[in-house]
């Protein structure tokens, strides 16, 4: 059994369970909540444009974080190891889509100007990682800085709006011109 | 190191074109989405559980890197997408288990291949394909359970009307 822990679960688990795992936990639980909102209290997204969506920022998050954070390239490292850990898991299959598919929602429900939209969310994702980088240490950053995860917030926006601009019209083709039903 | 990077560029290249062949049993938007689904969990399964080990690990370089995301990300996830293709069929029953294991273990084939190659590294004393193996079925089985799950869903919303869509 201690071989089976030391080989298999030991190097997925942290280095230390700190405030940053405790940080990822805590924004685990709201996100979880707020996509459980979207999807099942006050679903305004059809389906359709939720599955596509989550792809979408899943597969933003795959490339994009393997991209950055591994080698050769490893411009930051993710909470305590340089390489994946559980608590990964949970960033980057629910926390980062998540709140993309949330932002979505608001576009959806909201209809607000899309510029607007793309500063205000970009704003937020900035802020929220100056508070995870300087209060709870998510990240290492090594030859990376604040102002590029900016930039990379902007254009992740400007991609998924564009991206559910080209779906909801697709989506209306198929549908003969009506706007499919979020039943 | 760049010829095998740029045959796997050619193959991945081919191979999302091989896409458009797929229409003929599954619809345009059902491609999109079993694709991106395939790819994700074909990228984070082998990444996410190899990089933690010392098993096998991507040499940190530029080329094997883009070779590996290619590999991962569009090669295997299409390679998926015709043993969907196969399994909606009315070919035999044994034709479609052929080719579900014969996708598990071209995995495991194309993974000793690179580490041969040195796109990838293994660290550890000895490899273990036997793990790999479980993970392609974890992989497959997902993969095989959206395509089934999908067509309700996609139907209720009118995006499929019906079977004549395929």
């Amino acid at each position: 059994m201690m071989e089976i822990y030391e080989k298999a679960i030991k190097p997925l688990l942290p280095k230390h369970f700190d405030e940053n795992e405790w940080y990822i936990i805590a924004i685990s639980l709201i996100v979880g909540v707020a996509v459980y909102y979207i999807t099942v209290k006050n679903r305004k997204l059809t389906w359709s444009e939720i599955i596509c969506i989550s792809l979408f920022d899943l597969q933003l998050t795959t490339i994009g974080d393997y991209f950055l954070a591994m080698p050769p390239y490893d411009f930051y490292d993710t909470i305590d190891n340089g390489s994946g850990e559980i608590m990964d898991i949970f960033l980057q299959n629910l926390v980062y889509p998540g709140t993309l598919l949330f932002f979505m929602h608001v576009y959806k429900s909201k209809k607000p100007q899309k510029w607007f939209f793309i500063i205000l969310c970009t704003s937020i994702l900035g802020l929220l990682e100056l508070i995870s980088v300087s209060i709870f240490h998510l990240f290492t950053y090594k030859t990376w800085s604040i102002y590029y995860s900016v930039l990379f917030y902007c254009f992740v926006m400007i991609v998924n709006v564009l991206f559910y601009e080209k779906l909801t019209t697709y989506l209306k083709k198929r549908n003969g011109g009506d706007s499919p039903p979020a039943r | 190191m760049a010829i095998i990077f740029f045959m796997l560029l050619i193959l991945s290249t081919l191979s999302l074109l091989s896409l458009w062949s797929l229409k003929k049993r599954f619809d345009p938007f059902e491609i999109f989405i079993l694709f991106m689904f395939s790819s994700y969990w074909c990228q984070n399964f082998f990444y996410m559980l190899s990089s933690p080990y010392q098993r096998l690990r991507v040499v940190e370089e530029h080329l094997p890197f883009w070779s590996v995301r290619l590999q991962y990300g569009i090669i295997f996830p299409v390679l998926i997408m015709w043993v969907l293709f196969v399994l909606r069929s009315s070919h035999r029953l044994s034709l479609k288990i052929l080719s579900c294991f014969a996708w598990v273990a071209g995995g495991v084939f194309i993974e000793k291949l690179l580490l041969l190659v040195g796109v990838l590294v293994s660290k550890s004393k000895s490899w273990y394909p036997s793990i790999d193996f479980v993970l392609a079925m974890i992989v497959l089985y997902c993969c095989i359970y959206v395509m089934e799950k999908l067509p309700p869903i996609l139907r209720r919303e009118m995006v499929l009307r019906n079977d004549g869509d395929l």
